[in-house]
């Protein structure tokens, strides 16, 4: 459940960042910049708070999968929505193309501040965590392989005359929405191997 | 789901002075939440971990940890 609200709510700002709707008081990518810092520090203090106090903080692993997966929801929903709303003809020296381009890199870059902000010194990585990687790697590997097979088919049986008003612009985002999609499913998955190792577990000993 | 594999390590983290999740961690070369999974039942560790907990101890093996009979389907 929270996983897929952190998906919801980075999606959204992401849309909101791409979309028309709000006359945002600096130019988007900056805006997206501050809200991930921002982001960042608020989680921070929540994590120490309850190291602090119950004990149940996630370890540092776990806190990069966090972020991985918001930072991966916000810059995709933020490609798909300028993609959708400029349609499938985006032209590469256009300013739909130049937004989506700074804003992309504005968000990549506030992506980065923010891991420096979450992350800790030690970082220390047990067999657990490798297994909870390696299973999530192999299912969103195939989940890759079959939208790649997908899109590949589907571009190769379209007719000529509907392919012409695809953009080479539009037609690399949408590969790249591909490797966006896999990765959300990467990070879903390890979070949810994380989430199912620290539900109560039975009486053991 | 439980691991098939339980453990005595939270009745030995307290026979052994009342050792801390963290203190056991850091002896085994774990993270504190891995402790935290194999308490709770969650999660089975390598062989290689085993025996790192159970010598953080000064136990055997098949002192620290047993199969569940319940999850054993025999």
């Amino acid at each position: 459940m929270r996983i897929a609200l952190v998906i919801l709510l980075s999606a959204v700002v992401g849309a909101l960042l791409a979309g028309p709707w709000i006359d945002w008081p600096l130019r988007e990518g900056y805006v997206g910049v501050v809200l991930m810092i921002g982001a960042a520090l608020v989680l921070r203090r929540h994590w120490q708070r309850r190291a602090d106090t119950r004990g149940d903080e996630p370890g540092e692993p776990e806190r990069e999968v966090w972020h991985g997966l918001a930072s991966t929801s916000l810059i995709g929903a933020q490609i798909a929505t300028t993609l959708f709303l400029a349609g499938p003809g985006i032209a590469l020296h256009s300013p739909q193309a130049h937004q989506l381009g700074q804003t992309t890199w504005m968000l990549i870059a506030g992506a980065i501040v923010s891991w420096f902000i979450l992350h800790r010194r030690e970082v220390q990585r047990d067999e657990r965590d490798r297994a909870i990687v390696t299973q999530a790697s192999r299912v969103s590997g195939h989940v890759l392989v079959v939208l790649v097979v997908v899109l590949a088919v589907t571009l190769g049986f379209t007719p000529p005359q509907r392919l012409a008003p695809m953009s080479h612009v539009f037609l690399a985002h949408l590969l790249l929405l591909t490797l966006v999609i896999s990765s959300l499913v990467n990070h879903a998955l390890q979070l949810w191997g994380y989430r199912r190792d620290a539900q109560p577990g039975v009486d053991v000993a | 789901m439980s691991a098939p594999i339980g453990n005595h390590l939270r009745r030995l983290r307290f026979d052994h002075s009342e050792m801390t999740q963290d203190a056991l961690a850091r002896a085994a070369g774990v993270t504190r939440q891995t402790v935290i999974a194999l308490e709770a039942g969650r999660y089975a560790p390598s062989l290689e971990l085993a025996f790192r907990l159970a010598r953080v101890f000064g136990k055997r093996v098949d002192e620290v940890f047993f199969w569940r009979e319940d999850d054993a389907g025999a």
